[in-house]
């Protein structure tokens, strides 16, 4: 190691530090650096889209019933109705075509 | 300067292979780099901040290389203005009289009395005197190139150094006329 007049003196394992230090520095990576930079982004945007779906998606779908789908949740005995709540939900006219319906077999 | 640094640097650089004049140039120089930066910013983690900066614009920089001087020239034209630029901002963040170290604090300062004496005069004076000072006495570079980093005449350098050298000895031999022996070289 040669003397320097001002007094610094860098041995060769601090000569070698300081060039890795230097070549990591410049180490081309844009690819690297262009992720850091739009990842934040892409979280916030990410995040926003959730909650976007969460808002639109309907909490509990109300299911579509059919005509036939409740005959055949009564058929199959899946209803329950007593004869007061067949008086009470059915005219006069509707009631007779029940009837019908169910003796037909 | 070792003229082989320079033609190995010159000859990956004239066949297009920037990475190997790159790892030429830091591997011949880096701590001479390191040197003139911690004797201007006088602070080891400073100095450290300042030759990551100054490498990525040298990265950069190499491919536009002008070659109208050696590369360690450049080189050292950058880490002295990104090592300026940090010492204007730091004066500026903590005001002027925070940066007030009399010698580097650095792992490779082997300090004594004499020495410390003598950065302390050094880091005195105004900003071209204090260059033109290090570059000289202690690097021994020769005016020519001092003029080439400083962009400045060689005229001017020489009448820079003069006064210089004139307050250093008398700032040195204020602290202590035993003092007198060392200053004459």
């Amino acid at each position: 190691m040669i003397k320097m007049k001002d007094g610094i003196h860098i041995p060769e394992d601090g000569h070698q530090a300081l060039v890795q230090q230097m070549l990591r520095a410049a180490e081309p990576r844009p690819a690297r650096s262009l992720t850091r930079r739009l990842w934040p982004y892409g979280a916030v945007a990410a995040a926003a889209s959730l909650a976007l779906i969460a808002l639109l998606r309907p909490v509990d779908p109300t299911p579509v019933v059919t005509e036939d789908l409740a005959w055949e949740a009564l058929d199959r005995g899946a209803l329950n109705l007593t004869d007061e709540d067949v008086s009470i939900l059915l005219n006069d006219d509707e009631f007779e075509t029940l009837l019908a319906d169910l003796t037909q077999d | 300067m070792p003229l082989k640094d320079e033609a190995s640097i010159h000859t990956a650089w004239s066949s297009g292979n920037y990475d190997q004049a790159f790892s030429c140039l830091i591997q011949a120089y880096a701590s001479d780099f390191y040197r003139t930066a911690v004797r201007i910013v006088l602070d080891h983690e400073a100095a450290q901040d300042v030759l990551q900066e100054a490498s990525i614009k040298l990265w950069k920089a190499l491919p536009q290389f002008k070659g109208q001087s050696r590369f360690s020239t450049w080189a050292t034209r950058v880490v002295i203005n990104e090592s300026l630029s940090h010492l204007r901002r730091q004066k500026t963040h903590l005001g002027l009289d925070a940066v007030t170290l009399a010698a580097p604090s650095s792992p490779y300062f082997e300090s004594d009395a004499l020495l410390e004496a003598l950065h302390d005069a050094v880091n005195r004076l105004p900003e071209k005197q204090r260059l033109t000072f290090q570059l000289r006495y202690f690097d021994e570079k020769p005016f020519a190139e001092i003029a080439d980093l400083l962009g400045t005449s060689v005229g001017g350098l020489k009448a820079n150094y003069h006064h210089a050298a004139e307050k250093v000895k008398k700032h040195i031999l204020a602290l202590n006329p035993t003092y007198s022996d060392a200053s004459n070289d």
